[in-house]
C-alpha cells in the first residue's frame, strides 16, 4: 500500500474543474486510489461528488493511497497532478 | 440572505441545450436582483463550462462561476424531466444546480459545492428534490444541506466600502388599531436589522400600551427608524439621532431597506458634523419640535394626527357601544318592541321610577338595561372630546390635552359632533403649539405649562369656536346626519359598495381606516333608533372588513395547491383573524400577490358592503365580528352578506391564480 501526502496547489482548492482533472487521473490509474484528510476516513478518488465533498482548500494537505501494481508511480503522477495549480490553467 | 429561494427554483426546466437552460436560470437572479449583467454571467459560466463540462454521474449538472455581475452567493435549482446534455458520460442531467459566487466573494462557491457535493452523494437528497411538487420543498429541502456558514458580508455591490460595524437601533412602531400592524412591523424591523448584523429594540406603540425603552438604550443607540401612523409618543426622547422617518406599512413590507437607510444615515452623519449640530438643540430643547417632522409630508402628519386622535376614542365607542347595543336588546326583552326608546329616558338624576341610582334592583331586567343604558351613554358622551383632545396631543403633545378636550367638549354641546371635535381638536393643537413656542421671559417659563398655556390656548380656541366657526360647522354636520338618515335604497347600497371597496382596498392600512373612522364616529350621532342609517353603516363596513381574511382562509382550505405552504399556514390562521374582524389577516397574501388580492379583496368586500346596506343589517359596536353577532341586527341576512362577498373573493382568487401559475409569483416575491 503507498501513501504520500501533497499540498493542494490549485489556487481556489480541490473544486469542480480541479476536482475533474483529478479523477480522471486517478480513474486512469487502473488502480483503487483514495483521498482524504490525515486523520480522517479516505474516499474513493474516482468520485467526484466524494472528491468534491471534501471540499480541499488551496494550501491544504490530503493524504492519497494506492493498491497494486505500479501504485508509487501512479502516485507520483497524481501528486505532480495536484501540486500544479489547476484552476490557472 | 440565503442562497437560494422561492423564486430561484425551476420546477420544469426547459432549454434547446445546457446554454439556453443556464440563460433560463440565470434570469432568476436578475430577478431576485442578485444578478447585475445577465450577459456577463452567462458569458462567466459559459466560459467554465467550455474548460470543462460540469456534468457529473448521476444526472447532475453543476454550472457555476464567479463573476462581477453577481452581488451574493447564490444557487440556483433547476429540474428537468427528460435531462439535458450537460457533458456527463453517463447520460443527461435531470437536477442542475447553478452556483454563482461575487468576484470578491471570497470562499463562499468553495463552501457551496463541497457541501452540495456531500448533499449529492445521498440518495435521498436527490430523490427528494426529483419528488418535490413546490418551490418551498425544494428551498426546504436544498437550505438544510448546502447553507454558508458565515453570514455573506454585508452591503450589495453598490457600495463597495462595506458597513462591517455592527449597529445599536431603535425603533417606534405604531398604528391606530394597535393590534397588528404594531407588531408586524417590530418584528420586522428587528428581523432586518439582526439579519444585517446589528442590533435593535423597538417601542411598540399599540393598543396595548406600550413599555417605554430603557433612557440608557436610546442614549447608546445610532439610530433610530419610526414606523408610525400615530405621533410617536414622547418623541424628544429621540431628539440628536439620525432618524428615519416613515409609516407602518414601510416599517413591514421594507424592513431590510430601512435598516439600511439608516446605517447610510449613521454614515453621512459621521462624514458630515453639520447634521449632528442642527439636531442637536432640538434636544437640547426638550424635544418638543425637532426639524425631523419638516421633512415628512404635511398630509401624512395631518392623517398621522386625525388616526390618533381615533386610536384613543376607540376604546370608549367599544365600552360605550356595546352597552347601549346590550341595554337595547335587554330593553326589548323586558318591555318589548318600544323598549329602546323607553330606556333612554332612564338616567342617574332623572325623576321619578327613570332614576336608576335610587331604583336599580338586580331582578329587573328594565333596571339592568337602564344600567348598561345610563353607563354606555356616558362612555359615549366622551367620544367627541377625547377626539379632539388627542388629535391636539398629537399636534403640541400634553399641552394639546387642554384645548383640544374643552373644545370638544363644548363642540358636542353645540350639536357640531364629529367634525366640531375634529376641528377643535386642529386648532387647540396649533394654538398650544404656537403658545409653546413663544420666547418667556425665565420666571414665567415655569408656569407656562400649567397656567399660561392652557389658559390662552383653550380661550383662543373654544373662544374662536363659539363664536366664529362653530355655527357653520354644526350646520355642516347637521347637514351631514340628516344626509344619511334620509338615505334611501340606491344611494344605501352604493354607500355600502364604496365603504366595502374602501375597506377591502387596502387591509388596515389608510383607506380602509377612513372608511373605518367613518362608521365609528357615525356610531355616536346614531341616536336611540335602532335602524339608524349610522348603525347600518358601521354593520356594513364591519362585514365587508371581515372579507378579505375569511376569503384567503376559504381559498386556502379549497385550493391549497395554489398556495406556498407559509401562505396555507397563514391561512388556517385567517379563519380566526376575519372572524374577528381583523382585515390585517389577509395582508401576507396581498403582500405576496398584491395585484391578484387587492383586486379580488374590493370586489368581494364591495358586494358585502352594499348586501349589508341592502339588507339593512346594523351595528352598534365598533369591533368584534362574530363575538357581537347577538349585538346585530338582521344577523342571519348579516352573514348572508358576509358569506356572499366572501364567495365571491374566494372565487376571483381561485380562478386569477389558477391562470397564471407560480412563475409569476417572481416578480412579485422580488418587489415585496
Amino acid at each position: 500500500m503507498a501513501q504520500r501526502t501533497v499540498t493542494i496547489a490549485s489556487s481556489v482548492g480541490l473544486h469542480a474543474r480541479p476536482a475533474s482533472l483529478f479523477v480522471e487521473a486517478a480513474a486512469a490509474t487502473g488502480l483503487d486510489v483514495e483521498i482524504g484528510r490525515a486523520g480522517d476516513d479516505l474516499v474513493d478518488a474516482t468520485s467526484i461528488l466524494g472528491v468534491m465533498a471534501l471540499g480541499a482548500k488551496f494550501g491544504e494537505e490530503v493524504v492519497l493511497s494506492a493498491d497494486g501494481d505500479g501504485a508509487d508511480e501512479a502516485l507520483e503522477t497524481l501528486v505532480a497532478l495536484l501540486s500544479r495549480d489547476l484552476d490557472a490553467e | 440572505m440565503s442562497i437560494i429561494n422561492d423564486s430561484q427554483v425551476i420546477l420544469d426546466l426547459t432549454g434547446a441545450d445546457r446554454h439556453a437552460a443556464t440563460r433560463a436560470l440565470a434570469e432568476r437572479l436578475v430577478a431576485t436582483g442578485r444578478c447585475t449583467d445577465l450577459d456577463a454571467f452567462i458569458e462567466d459560466v459559459r466560459l467554465r463550462e467550455e474548460k470543462m463540462a460540469t456534468g457529473l454521474p448521476g444526472g447532475i449538472g453543476i454550472p457555476h462561476a464567479r463573476s462581477a455581475a453577481i452581488t451574493e452567493p447564490s444557487l440556483v435549482f433547476g429540474r428537468s424531466a427528460e435531462g439535458i446534455d450537460w457533458g456527463a458520460k453517463d447520460g443527461p442531467a435531470t437536477l442542475v444546480f447553478l452556483i454563482a459566487a461575487p468576484e470578491q466573494g471570497g470562499d463562499a462557491h468553495m463552501q457551496m459545492l463541497p457541501k452540495l457535493a456531500r448533499a449529492l452523494m445521498k440518495s435521498e437528497f436527490k430523490e427528494a428534490l426529483a419528488a418535490a411538487t413546490t418551490e418551498a420543498e425544494v428551498v426546504a429541502i436544498v437550505s438544510a444541506e448546502v447553507a454558508l456558514d458565515q453570514a455573506p458580508a454585508a452591503a450589495p455591490v453598490a457600495t463597495p466600502a462595506t458597513t462591517a460595524r455592527s449597529l445599536k437601533l431603535v425603533g417606534v412602531t405604531s398604528c391606530p388599531t394597535g393590534i397588528a400592524h404594531t407588531y408586524m412591523a417590530a418584528e420586522s424591523l428587528e428581523r432586518a436589522a439582526k439579519a444585517a448584523g446589528h442590533t435593535m429594540i423597538v417601542e411598540t406603540q399599540g393598543s396595548a400600551g406600550s413599555s417605554p425603552l430603557d433612557p440608557a438604550v436610546i442614549a447608546s443607540a445610532d439610530a433610530v427608524i419610526f414606523a408610525h401612523d400615530l405621533e410617536v409618543k414622547d418623541k424628544g426622547r429621540f431628539a440628536g439621532k439620525p432618524t428615519i422617518d416613515v409609516g407602518v406599512k414601510k416599517g413591514i413590507s421594507d424592513g431590510p431597506a430601512l435598516v439600511a437607510a439608516a446605517a447610510d444615515l449613521v454614515k453621512a452623519w459621521e462624514a458630515d458634523p453639520s447634521l449632528a449640530a442642527k439636531a442637536a438643540p432640538a434636544a437640547a430643547s426638550g424635544g418638543l419640535t425637532t426639524k425631523v417632522e419638516a421633512d415628512v409630508h404635511l398630509g401624512i402628519k395631518i392623517r398621522q394626527w386625525l388616526m390618533t386622535g381615533v386610536s384613543y376614542m376607540i376604546p370608549f365607542v367599544a365600552a360605550g357601544g356595546i352597552l347601549i347595543a346590550l341595554s337595547f336588546m335587554f330593553a326589548q326583552m323586558a318591555l318589548g318592541e318600544q323598549g329602546a326608546i323607553e330606556i333612554v329616558k332612564y338616567g342617574l338624576t332623572a325623576e321619578g321610577e327613570y332614576n336608576v341610582v335610587q331604583n336599580f334592583s338586580v331582578t329587573s331586567l328594565t333596571q339592568w338595561a337602564a344600567l348598561f343604558f345610563v353607563i354606555g351613554a356616558a362612555s359615549f358622551g366622551f367620544l367627541v372630546p377625547i377626539l379632539s383632545a388627542f388629535i391636539a396631543f398629537a399636534i403640541a403633545d400634553r399641552p394639546g390635552l387642554v384645548p383640544g378636550l374643552v373644545g370638544g367638549s363644548i363642540a358636542v354641546t353645540m350639536g357640531a359632533g364629529f367634525l366640531g371635535g375634529i376641528v377643535t381638536g386642529f386648532i387647540g393643537g396649533f394654538a398650544a403649539k404656537w403658545i409653546s413656542s413663544w420666547k418667556v421671559a425665565k420666571g414665567v417659563r415655569g408656569v407656562m405649562p400649567v397656567v399660561v398655556i392652557p389658559l390662552l390656548s383653550t380661550l383662543l380656541t373654544a373662544g374662536l369656536f363659539i363664536t366664529v366657526i362653530g355655527r357653520p360647522i354644526t350646520s355642516l354636520s347637521e347637514g351631514l346626519t340628516n344626509g344619511l338618515n334620509s338615505m334611501s335604497g340606491g344611494s344605501a347600497i352604493l354607500l355600502g359598495a364604496v365603504l366595502g371597496a374602501m375597506m377591502g382596498f387596502d387591509l388596515g392600512g389608510p383607506v380602509n381606516k377612513v372608511a373605518y373612522s367613518f362608521a365609528v364616529a357615525g356610531l355616536g350621532t346614531a341616536g336611540a333608533a335602532t335602524d339608524s342609517a349610522e348603525l347600518k353603516i358601521m354593520a356594513a363596513v364591519m362585514a365587508a372588513g371581515m372579507v378579505a381574511p375569511l376569503a384567503m382562509a376559504l381559498s386556502t382550505t379549497l385550493r391549497p395547491k395554489l398556495f406556498t405552504e407559509p401562505e396555507r399556514e397563514n391561512g388556517k390562521a385567517a379563519w380566526l383573524l376575519g372572524a374577528s374582524f381583523i382585515s390585517e389577516g389577509a395582508i401576507p397574501f396581498a403582500a405576496a400577490d398584491p395585484v391578484r388580492i387587492i383586486v379580488s379583496s374590493v370586489v368581494g368586500s364591495s358586494v358585502t358592503g352594499a348586501l349589508a346596506m341592502a339588507f339593512g343589517t346594523t351595528l352598534r359596536a365598533p369591533h368584534g365580528g362574530i363575538w357581537v353577532l347577538p349585538l346585530i341586527g338582521n344577523f342571519l341576512l348579516f352573514l348572508v352578506a358576509l358569506a356572499a362577498g366572501v364567495i365571491v373573493m374566494a372565487t376571483i382568487v381561485i380562478a386569477l391564480k389558477s391562470r397564471e401559475p407560480k412563475v409569476e409569483a417572481a416578480p412579485m416575491m422580488a418587489s415585496a
